[in-house]
């Protein structure tokens, strides 16, 4: 009997399962933050995120007869609903991620063909499309360690529409993510260990993000030479969407020149869009635009090392 | 597909990040929380320092918060020792004409006297007023000890000098209960206090026939006994108060459904208590005190159920005779002749023990024969209500003695002073929801700034009413 797959027909260990299995465990630190610094209502807010998010794409998938247990449970669901969770302010309702987890599911994800097919990064997507529609309900950033065990946040906006001021934070309370800040993509250490264990299982593409922090460092401190460059970088969670989502192999760009380069535009979308727009749209809207430009970036990094190579060739002849 | 082998790897360096991640979180919490708390400390000591000086502050409030929606936030200061030295609430009232006022207002610890007033101008702060104004009123405020009212809604103190109280009261230490239950099981007493003529002590409570359910105060404050308005125990003292005021228990006007307007924050059936303090006035006038109420009781339960009230287990530790007498009706009451024989008069346990005393002589008492056909009908009425403890919730049946209100014996207007004397009324008004009797503060308003005056007086006030729930300050 034939049995009929889809490509890639290459197997190796590193198969789709795995690497967002390693995914998962990367984000396992942040999620450990998120609980320990913003209680229950964190913990069920992840679990909420990447159970509906499977959900929707298990849905959709049926429902578009595209269904196959072996094709689908590739895992990149969980990854995509935790990524969306930890990038949330602690006292986000259930009905906005929600909302969020439909959008980024249903018309970021399934209608672009489902896992692997995706144009533009789910979590990004539907964080973004959150955040433009709930503005006043992403405010609600809370002081850690408070309210611990408190849920109600969950049910209805409680929090008085605050954007924290993080200008008077030393160095060490940036660095341990001890200041309000979203669920779990505040803490830099964090991303940064989650990056070196990706690094280490060989799945983290390093152009892109590098490409990102570097050139995000050196815009920001030019266009903002007063601003505090430490805390602009440790308190806004750069660092996670550096790792999470610049690094994401489906979304961004596969070849070195073509991630470096959107790396670079990235940074200068986010310090272009700062002073204009909330810091999680700045942050995110750039990601969302290089994610739709990644395939003629790829094209053109591929078509200008095939020309150069071939110059080389006719040289040398 | 990975292997066995690399599984089990894959999984030990999982455990190892969790395990690093767990170690750096922790270890950054501990680094960086105490630095955290100084800034927010700082913060809080520099927001609060026009209100209140103290060294640090916690946020406190609890669940009590939820009842009061103008407050904010609840802080409590603490000194250099870590003495609490005071609260300062954050609050904000919607004035007549929709504008918010948000106010910082700082309270001693020790007396919940005002230590400043601020006011907090942010989005919330909408309401108009002029800086002058504010500075004097905050001026005039500062020390006054909450509750506040205005010195010319203060009428209730020249009245009560005015008072006249009854004659012929012997001291000592007076008590009535009632000889039924009503529907909950309670039993109603009243224990008073005469010194030098004049009544110094009142107390109005309840205890159940079913031992293990608390007394009605205790009940009340625990929220298993509710009742529409303020909580039983806060109205029982309310209304004890008012009867230490007026001397005598016509003057709460109680009208024809056992309630009265008259005295702030009552809103409960006052019926039991009005009948239980003139029957320990009638047993001062007799010299007839506790000791041999409770004599008499335990004679008329002796003789109703051939055995000591203490033998048959009715005593509580307080040594209240908790028994309801509903089953016998003959004992305690006067009863018309007849084959269905009706309920004349319900006589008082002084009456009770007056009676048992002729019946040991051989003699009966010559009140019954003299009743008059007139009058027989006039107690029965009384007796009815005597006997039938209204429910305290119930709304009043509409017969023609409540609409015209002539249901009071001595043929006063219901609700109205027995003779109509209305100077002997205790005319109050409610303040903020608070009686009179409450008030700590009287304080000479502005003219000019009369409306800004009553917000921000109506704000310290709402920080009092906190105050009371969230400390459990009883009356």
């Amino acid at each position: 009997m034939i049995k009929r797959t889809l490509a890639p027909f290459i197997h190796t260990e590193k198969n789709a399962p795995y690497i967002y299995l390693t995914i998962i465990a990367a984000l396992v630190p942040a999620c450990c933050y998120a609980v320990f610094y913003y209680g229950i209502r964190a913990a069920l807010m992840i679990l909420l995120c990447a159970v509906s998010f499977v959900i929707c794409d298990v849905i959709c998938s049926k429902a578009s007869s595209r269904y196959n247990s072996s094709e689908y449970f590739d895992l990149s669901s969980i990854v995509s609903g935790l990524v969306f969770a930890l990038l949330l302010p602690p006292d986000t309702p259930v009905y906005m991620a929600l909302a969020g987890v439909l959008f980024g599911s249903v018309i970021t994800k399934q209608i672009f063909g489902g896992a692997g097919s995706n144009i533009i990064n789910p979590a990004a997507g539907a964080r973004l499309f959150i955040e433009m529609v709930f503005p006043s309900g992403m405010c609600g950033y809370t002081e850690p360690r408070a309210n611990w065990f408190g849920i109600e946040s969950l049910i209805s906006s409680t929090a008085v529409p605050v954007i924290p001021d993080h200008s008077e934070l030393s160095v060490i309370e940036l660095l341990s993510g001890n200041f309000p800040g979203m669920l779990g993509a505040s803490c830099a250490v964090l991303a940064v260990l989650g990056a070196v264990f990706l690094l280490m299982r060989g799945n983290l593409r390093l152009y892109a993000p590098l490409s990102y922090i570097i050139s995000l460092s050196v815009l920001y401190y030019v266009m903002n030479p007063e601003s505090n460059l430490i805390t602009f970088m440790l308190s806004s969670g750069v660092f996670f969407i550096a790792v999470f989502m610049l690094g994401d192999m489906t979304t961004m760009p596969s070849r070195f020149a073509a991630g470096a380069f959107a790396g670079l535009v990235c940074a200068v979308l986010t310090v272009v869009l700062l002073p204009y727009v909330s810091l999680a749209t700045a942050l995110i809207a750039p990601v969302v635009s290089v994610n739709l430009m990644s395939f003629v970036m790829d094209f053109f990094s591929k078509t200008l090392t095939r020309r150069t190579k071939q110059s080389r060739e006719v040289d040398v002849l | 597909m990975m292997t066995r082998s690399q599984l089990r790897r894959f999984i030990a360096e999982c455990l190892v990040l969790v395990l690093v991640s767990l170690a750096l979180i922790f270890s950054g919490y501990m680094v960086s929380s105490s630095k955290s708390d100084i800034r927010l400390q700082l913060s809080l000591v520099e927001r609060f320092s026009p209100v209140l000086k103290a060294s640090s502050f916690t946020e406190t409030g609890g669940a009590v918060l939820s009842a009061y929606p103008e407050i904010n936030a609840v802080y409590l200061g603490y000194d250099e020792n870590g003495e609490p030295v005071g609260y300062v609430i954050d609050i904000t009232s919607v004035a007549d004409d929709g504008t918010s006022l948000h106010l910082l207002i700082g309270f001693d610890y020790e007396n919940a006297s005002i230590t400043g007033i601020t006011r907090v101008e942010d989005e919330d702060d909408t309401y108009a007023m002029n800086p002058n104004a504010f500075a004097s009123i905050t001026k005039k405020l500062t020390g006054a000890q909450v509750p506040i009212a205005f010195e010319s809604e203060d009428d209730v103190e020249d009245i009560a000098d005015e008072v006249t109280p009854v004659t012929g009261l012997k001291d000592g230490t007076y008590y009535a209960q009632t000889l039924t239950d009503d529907k909950n099981g309670y039993i109603d007493f009243v224990e008073m206090e005469i010194t030098g003529g004049v009544i110094t002590k009142v107390k109005w409570d309840a205890f159940n026939v079913d031992p293990t359910t608390e007394a009605r105060s205790k009940a009340s404050l625990s929220g298993a006994y509710e009742i529409p308005g303020l909580d039983w125990a806060t109205q029982s003292y309310n209304v004890c108060h008012a009867l230490l005021q007026a001397q005598d228990p016509d003057s709460l006007a109680m009208k024809s459904d056992g309630t009265t307007e008259i005295v702030d924050g009552v809103t409960c059936n006052i019926r039991a208590f009005v009948e239980l303090s003139k029957e320990c006035i009638e047993n001062s006038k007799a010299g007839f005190d506790k000791r041999e109420y409770m004599d008499a009781l335990d004679a008329l339960f002796t003789s109703c159920l051939g055995m000591s009230a203490e033998d048959a287990g009715v005593v509580n530790k307080d040594g209240f005779i908790v028994y309801s007498f509903e089953k016998y009706p003959s004992a305690y009451c006067i009863m018309s002749e007849g084959d269905d024989p009706e309920i004349l008069e319900v006589l008082s346990v002084l009456e009770i023990s007056e009676k048992m005393a002729l019946e040991d002589k051989g003699n009966e008492p010559e009140e019954t024969e003299e009743t008059s056909p007139g009058d027989e009908t006039e107690v029965a009425e009384e007796t009815t209500e005597t006997t039938e403890v209204p429910e305290e919730t119930e709304a009043p049946a509409e017969t023609e003695e409540t609409v015209t209100g002539n249901n009071n014996p001595n043929g006063a207007e219901d609700g109205m002073v027995t003779g109509g004397d209305i100077d002997k009324q205790i005319l109050t008004d409610s303040i903020d929801d608070l009686p009179l009797s409450e008030i700590e503060t009287y304080i000479v308003p502005d003219e000019q700034y009369y409306g800004d005056t009553r917000l921000i007086v109506h704000m310290c006030n709402v920080c009092y009413k906190f105050f009371k729930d969230y400390l459990n300050w009883l009356v």
